[in-house]
């Protein structure tokens, strides 16, 4: 093939888009009168650029959970180390929460108190307990919307109990031995923000409304 | 059609990634999901498998943000990293990486011509091609790349990647003439 062939060959793609001079568009259609084999090529460049612009009216797309997955990596201790953290300008409200979590001295804080918590209900006499734990069994709750609820394989205790506690949820049943979790939600109108937040969660695998 | 892209340039997003943003990050997966998500398709053709590499290619864009040389556009390093991974797990799966090895060319199989469906004819015809011929196909017209931005994604020269795309539309040819298919058709 001789280069002028090749020089005309390289202008078909701009022909068909009609992006030729007029020069060149004259030149061009000579040699395609005079050249089966570069028609054939003509219809094989015009055939391609039809298929591929379908293509690109319906491209598949990934689903949403991709992006969990990636933010799953991404928390990972071995991506983690990669990165020097900085303070994010803007962030949710749990990945604030996690930031002060990961701060040593406030971590020992909490692990000092939780200890001096644990003496106080185990002594003789202790006051009844305060506040709320994450299980429960009342009757109340178990009328109470509930969310069947998955963790990743890797979710610590502390950002199960974490994650559970920012839907202002109660376990209610689990984990089953398939790992699954039956949680209440106090409030009924807090049930779809608290879904919400389940499903988009990267630690969590399967969140749904309990039928 | 591919979503616009943010107004944010995909370097600026990548090298706050490198310093921890993970803002900065999900933009940029925003911007560039779709597309390295189609080539991906492509190249392995099932949903499940693209998305697992996927997975893999933005995991590692974000470990090696802080890596990027920037000799190249941060598009092209993308595409680089999602290709890497791709072939890996085509090397898993064992695919065949020349048309002669493909026995059900030799039967010369007919479609059903009736509809003309070029769609159609084309996806059959493709599937038959090298895995890098199809994929300089879809490079050039789908993802409409310079053939020297192919070139430094594949690392050969530009010549090299002319001589591809040349051979990839003969192989095409042949695929079409073993289907029966008139060059009319398309």
């Amino acid at each position: 093939m001789t280069s002028k062939q090749n020089q005309i060959r390289d202008l078909l793609p701009a022909y068909i888009k009609g992006e030729l001079s007029a020069d060149q568009r004259r030149s061009l259609e000579e040699a395609l009168d005079q050249d089966p084999e570069l028609r054939s090529e003509l219809e094989l460049e015009r055939g391609l650029q039809g298929y591929y612009q379908e293509l690109k009216k319906d491209p598949p797309k990934p689903s949403p959970r991709v992006w969990e997955r990636i933010g799953a990596e991404i928390e990972s201790p071995a991506a983690a180390t990669s990165h020097k953290r900085q303070p994010q300008p803007e962030g949710t409200l749990l990945e604030k929460f996690k930031e002060l979590w990961r701060m040593p001295a406030l971590s020992w804080g909490l692990v000092g108190a939780q200890c001096l918590l644990l003496l106080i209900l185990l002594s003789p006499g202790s006051p009844k307990p305060i506040g709320k734990t994450l299980s429960g069994s009342s009757p109340a709750l178990n009328e109470a919307a509930q969310i069947n609820l998955v963790f990743k394989e890797q979710t610590s205790e502390i950002e199960l109990r974490e994650l559970i506690r920012s839907i202002n949820g109660t376990i209610v049943g689990g984990p089953t031995a398939t790992g699954l979790y039956s949680i209440a939600i106090d409030s009924a109108p807090a049930i779809d923000q608290a879904l919400k937040t389940l499903q988009h969660h990267p630690r969590v695998m399967f969140a749904e409304l309990k039928p | 059609m591919y979503e616009a892209p943010s107004p944010t340039a995909p370097e600026e997003l990548l090298r706050r990634a490198a310093t921890g943003d993970q803002t900065a990050f999900e933009s940029l997966y925003q911007q560039m999901q779709s597309r390295v998500f189609h080539y991906l398709h492509r190249l392995l053709g099932d949903q499940s498998s693209a998305e697992d590499v996927l997975v893999e290619t933005f995991t590692a864009v974000w470990k090696s943000a802080g890596q990027f040389g920037g000799r190249s556009a941060v598009s092209t390093w993308i595409f680089g990293i999602a290709r890497n991974l791709a072939y890996n797990e085509m090397r898993k799966r064992r695919y065949h990486d020349d048309i002669d090895d493909h026995p059900d060319l030799a039967g010369g199989e007919i479609p059903d011509l009736t509809s003309k469906d070029r769609r159609r004819i084309l996806d059959t015809a493709m599937a038959k091609l090298a895995p890098k011929h199809r994929e300089v196909l879809d490079l050039a017209f789908l993802h409409e790349m310079t053939y020297p931005e192919i070139g430094e994604l594949l690392d050969v020269p530009v010549g090299t990647v002319k001589t591809r795309v040349f051979h990839a539309k003969k192989a095409l040819r042949s695929a079409l003439t073993l289907m029966k298919v008139d060059r009319h058709d398309l």
